[in-house]
């Protein structure tokens, strides 16, 4: 399974004349970005940035994603990328966004959308509105203008992609890849022109994987370093199912729909239960029992960046529906080091021994 | 250097001793009064207007944290709410009034349940996951006033979408509370709502006199019926009882802080746990805070009201405050309130788990010294953890903020 | 006419004696622990001896640092910040920006000509980037921790500390000893975790600073490690003060003539 890295893709991208958006995590309308012109490429971290020219826009208690993204994207050159768009997603998202428009100023434009918090009415009509905002700041910037053939066709692609995703997340045990090589797969829509990401995907060597011991739910915001699923193997576990903010938690449902505005913004708020949209707990937990039970998996492993709160909020009920279910859970933080520090592993292999 | 540190202040307003007493009456009201009225819990930012109109009793977990904090409870409940589970880096507020919840002690007596629940992201999106959990907790419904965050000034379609759900609202708390919804009523509270905000801006303006008659310490203490008991008429006649009190002041030339040197703005939520400490050491520097934007938040949206158009009126009233704004935004209202104030420095807590207040400081700090050439002090805290607070650093740093002012 | 400046901090306590032409007459740093005051008895009691002087012969005296309220004979207490800015003035006047590092914080001031305060930002939550973390450091790899200065001679720099805290990163030299890594390497990492996390802190300070001139205090300063690095991330020369350790007392005993 040949998947080619970021560095690639951007030569690749910027010869093909298409333009580049720094994404930040993590809900935005894809196909908007693609019938635009832009190709989306998404910043979760990095890990081990470094702080080249020290200077510190944000206190130590803001997370890393936030700290490390800020630093690379002004430490990259400037012809790098195009634009940069931060979803509302939290406190932290909205400071950095706040603080690169009015302060930091950087070459490129900051665009910004806000995602509502629910699926009333009010939230549709308001989804719709705020992606036609975004979509006239795109058009100041790439000078083009869609017709609907083209927003359809876009809208199709980033569909086919999405289903891709869901086929695999949900078929897990069907693929003949280690979980990092999963992982690997899953994570490169962050990057992957949605063709190449498809093509991958469809590519991917279907057979049983040689995986032992317990099956896994895997939950948090971002598993980095990847190495993290070669270390979970190597203690004797592996993943059957996941709920991460960067894979599965971007499973959207899929509408038809004439008008491309109202069919992108149905489909950015059917997001699966989330905490940065703060879903009701209740159906947050429904919904993650039942994929444990779909999955047969034997604990979850949480594994949130450290600072952030709208997973914090949901952990200790999160931890006592499943406990109560007889699930053990293991909850981890990390800062985006680019090495998985030894305690974190000692955890990790308690933790297997007492699923075992 | 003064050894001494009594004397360094006026005594309190008299108008202290009495919000005390309002306060305290909604809590005793609120002890019993389940099965009596229906019950609203409201978030301190949250549309609050509608469920006056439909007499809802009306209690805010937020004050509830903020006087736990006060009472130097904060900490002892935060360690209760990790217990349970919850992390040291979410909001000390949420861990109070968690903690609270799970050992079943308040300072109030007994906190009524709630039969809806109303929250608004305008202050921050942490207290929707907070308010989520005690929904959770208690089995009610939670009613969510999403207000987009305005990095630019506010567009049609985001006012539109806080009107809308403001509509949807209605017909669920009517249901709740049994009654129909009179506009006459609801105007009538809209009428209210903008004099005390108006009312409590003035009283917060009359600090721009030297010496300042009231600091923002008082300010943080009279600020409880603005967040509890907006559009009170008992709130009304409160603050005009302040207002007078304080022209009182101006006209005998009394200060709230007696040498008077240095004037400054707070920036962020307070250190409860600790109003009485920093307002004495403060003072025995000559300092004297004669603003902070977390109590002018409380008034300045008031403007947007509209009893022509009053469910637009509150939805701009509601997406406009100070919190719900751009940190470029806030530099602007600080550098008006350095002319306005006349004010020789600015404070800025960097409170450790509010994290939509505290981001942006350290740029807006820069901003302060190369634009307007005033010195700000960052003072690392938390409003109502103290174990995050370290009497020695605060007060060497103190210290060093007032040599700068010189 | 003498004056007297005492710095009394939480690691160590220090009393400087200078004459009406600003110079040192005398001086003594003495380790505080949890008797501070005992300390500050002894440093003054060998300050004295050293000098051949006694109380009377002292016309006025400033302390600063923590225990700066304390300290009953005092005519002022100014804060150390100031007390730093002022010390350092004295020897390098052009200073704009003085980067100190002690046992258990760390700070980084702005200064205008004539050594008053503008600006400053201070690490004192954590022991990571400040002389606690060296003497932990020193502890694990059971060296002095004046080696960690000429420790790192030779070494290409391909090591890094990951860990933020110093107890953790305790733990990481100790793996990094056991799988043979060389001790300049190690050093090299640990000199350069101080500089960069310093680094951290100092640049908000340097913000529209037109000719940048820094100047060091504190005992970090005697780590020419940390003193090279902190040179190459600001890309400046830093000047360090004789008895960089005193520079607060220093200043508070200047104060004290004024």
């Amino acid at each position: 399974m040949e998947i080619p890295t970021r560095a690639t893709i951007i030569k690749q991208v910027k010869k093909s004349g298409l333009k580049i958006a720094a994404v930040l995590p993590f809900h935005y309308p894809r196909a908007l970005l693609r019938v635009y012109g832009f190709h989306p490429m998404e910043i979760w971290g990095p890990p081990h940035v470094d702080h080249l020219d020290g200077l510190q826009h944000f206190p130590e208690y803001t997370c890393k994603i936030v700290q490390n993204a800020t630093r690379f994207l002004l430490d990259l050159p400037t012809a790098t990328i195009d634009c940069i768009l931060i979803p509302h997603t939290c406190d932290s998202l909205q400071g950095m966004a706040s603080v690169l428009k009015d302060f930091i100023k950087p070459d490129q434009p900051i665009l910004t959308i806000y995602h509502p918090r629910g699926r009333r009415e009010s939230d549709l009509l308001f989804m719709e509105k705020e992606l036609k905002c975004l979509a006239k700041n795109l058009e100041a910037v790439s000078g083009k203008m869609p017709t609907n053939e083209e927003f359809s066709a876009a809208i199709e692609l980033e569909d086919e992609a999405t289903g891709l995703l869901a086929e695999i997340s949900q078929h897990r045990a069907t693929y003949d890849v280690s979980d990092r090589e999963f992982y690997t797969l899953l994570r490169s829509r962050e990057y992957l022109p949605t063709e190449q990401f498809i093509q991958v995907a469809n590519n991917v060597p279907k057979g049983i994987p040689e995986l032992k011991g317990p099956g896994l739910m895997i939950s948090g915001i971002v598993p980095e370093p990847l190495e993290l699923f070669d270390r979970i193997n190597d203690l004797g576990a592996h993943v059957v199912i996941d709920d991460l903010a960067c894979c599965s938690r971007r499973i959207y449902k899929t509408f038809k729909e004439a008008d491309p505005f109202k069919r992108m913004a149905k489909q950015l708020i059917s997001m699966p239960p989330d905490t940065t949209v703060s879903t009701p707990y209740r159906e947050r937990f429904d919904y993650l029992t039942q994929q444990m039970q779909k999955s047969h998996a034997r604990g979850v492993l949480v594994y949130n960046v450290k600072f952030c709160e709208p997973e914090l909020f949901y952990i200790p009920m999160f931890e006592q529906t499943m406990k109560d279910a007889g699930w053990p859970f293991l909850f981890i933080e990390t800062e985006l080091s680019p090495e998985i520090p030894q305690q974190v592993l000692n955890r990790i292999n308690s933790f297997v021994e007492v699923l075992s | 250097m003064i050894k001494n540190e009594d004397g360094l202040l006026s005594p309190p307003l008299l108008a202290t001793a009495r919000m005390g007493e309002l306060l305290a009456q909604q809590y005793l009201e609120g002890n019993t009064v389940n099965g009596v009225k229906k019950v609203a819990w409201f978030s301190s930012g949250a549309p609050i207007e509608i469920l006056q109109a439909l007499d809802f009793f009306l209690y805010t977990p937020d004050n509830h944290a903020a006087l736990c904090g006060a009472r130097k409870m904060g900490a002892e409940f935060s360690e209760i709410a990790e217990d349970h589970g919850y992390s040291r880096d979410i909001c000390s507020y949420a861990r109070t009034d968690f903690g609270s919840y799970f050992a079943g002690r308040t300072p109030v007596g007994k906190i009524p349940r709630p039969d809806l629940i109303v929250v608004s992201n305008n202050i921050c999106q942490t207290i929707l996951h907070w308010y989520q959990a005690m929904g959770a907790y208690l089995n009610a419904p939670v009613f969510v006033v999403d207000t987009p965050f305005l990095y630019e000034d506010a567009k049609e379609h985001q006012i539109e979408f806080v009107k809308m759900q403001l509509e949807e609202l209605i017909p669920i708390a009517e249901k709740i509370s049994g009654k129909k919804l009179s506009y006459q009523r609801l105007k009538e509270v809209i009428r209210l709502g903008k004099e005390c905000g108006d009312l409590w801006m003035e009283i917060l303006h009359r600090a721009s006199t030297k010496p300042a008659p009231i600091s923002g310490f008082d300010a943080f203490v009279l600020m409880g019926p603005i967040v509890a008991l907006r559009g009170e008429p008992s709130t009304v006649s409160f603050f005009n009882d302040v207002l007078k009190e304080v022209d009182q002041r101006i006209a005998n030339g009394i200060g709230a802080v007696k040498n008077e040197k240095h004037r400054i703005l707070w920036d962020n939520l307070p250190i409860w746990y600790r109003l009485s400490w920093m307002s004495k050491k403060l003072a025995s520097l000559g300092i004297v805070v004669a603003i902070s934007n977390y109590t002018y938040m409380w008034g300045e949206p008031a403007q947007y009201y509209d009893l022509d158009r009053p469910i637009e009126g509150i939805a701009k009233v509601y997406l406009h405050t100070i919190l719900n704004r751009s940190t470029g935004y806030k530099l602007d209202l600080m550098k008006r309130m350095v002319a306005k104030f006349s004010l020789d420095g600015v404070l800025l807590h960097s409170d450790r788990s509010c994290k939509p207040y505290s981001l942006g400081q350290f740029d807006q700090a820069t901003a302060l010294l190369d634009e307007l050439k005033i010195p700000s002090l960052i003072l690392e805290a938390d409003h109502n953890d103290s174990r995050i607070f370290s009497e020695e650093q605060v007060s060497s740093r103190l210290q060093a903020f007032a040599e700068m002012m010189g | 006419m003498l004056y007297q400046g005492i710095d009394i901090g939480s690691s160590s306590c220090c009393v400087v004696i200078i004459n009406g032409k600003k110079e040192i007459v005398s001086s003594s740093v003495v380790p505080t622990g949890a008797r501070n005051f005992e300390a500050l008895k002894r440093a003054t009691r060998e300050v004295f001896e050293n000098a051949g002087i006694s109380e009377k012969d002292i016309g006025h005296t400033v302390s600063t640092g923590y225990g700066r309220e304390r300290v009953e004979n005092r005519d002022k207490d100014i804060s150390e910040i100031a007390c730093h800015a002022k010390g350092i003035s004295n020897y390098f006047p052009d200073t704009n920006l003085l980067i100190d590092i002690g046992g258990q914080d760390s700070k980084a001031i702005r200064i205008q000509p004539g050594g008053k305060v503008v600006d400053f930002s201070m690490n004192d939550k954590c022991a990571a980037g400040t002389g606690r973390f060296l003497e932990a450091m020193a502890r694990v790899l059971e060296v002095d921790i004046d080696q960690f200065e000429t420790l790192d001679a030779g070494a290409e720099g391909s090591q890094s500390i990951s860990n933020m805290c110093t107890v953790f990163a305790e733990s990481e030299i100790v793996s990094l000893v056991a799988q043979g890594i060389e001790i300049k390497e190690i050093t090299n990492a640990i000199n350069r975790s101080i500089a960069t996390r310093t680094f951290s802190m100092t640049k908000r300070m340097t913000i529209g600073v037109h000719n940048l001139s820094v100047a060091m205090s504190g005992g970090v300063a005697r780590n020419g490690g940390v003193v090279r690095m902190l040179e190459r991330l600001l890309k400046k020369k830093i000047a360090i003060p004789p008895e960089p350790d005193r520079i607060g007392a220093f200043g508070a005993a200047l104060f004290a003539m004024e």
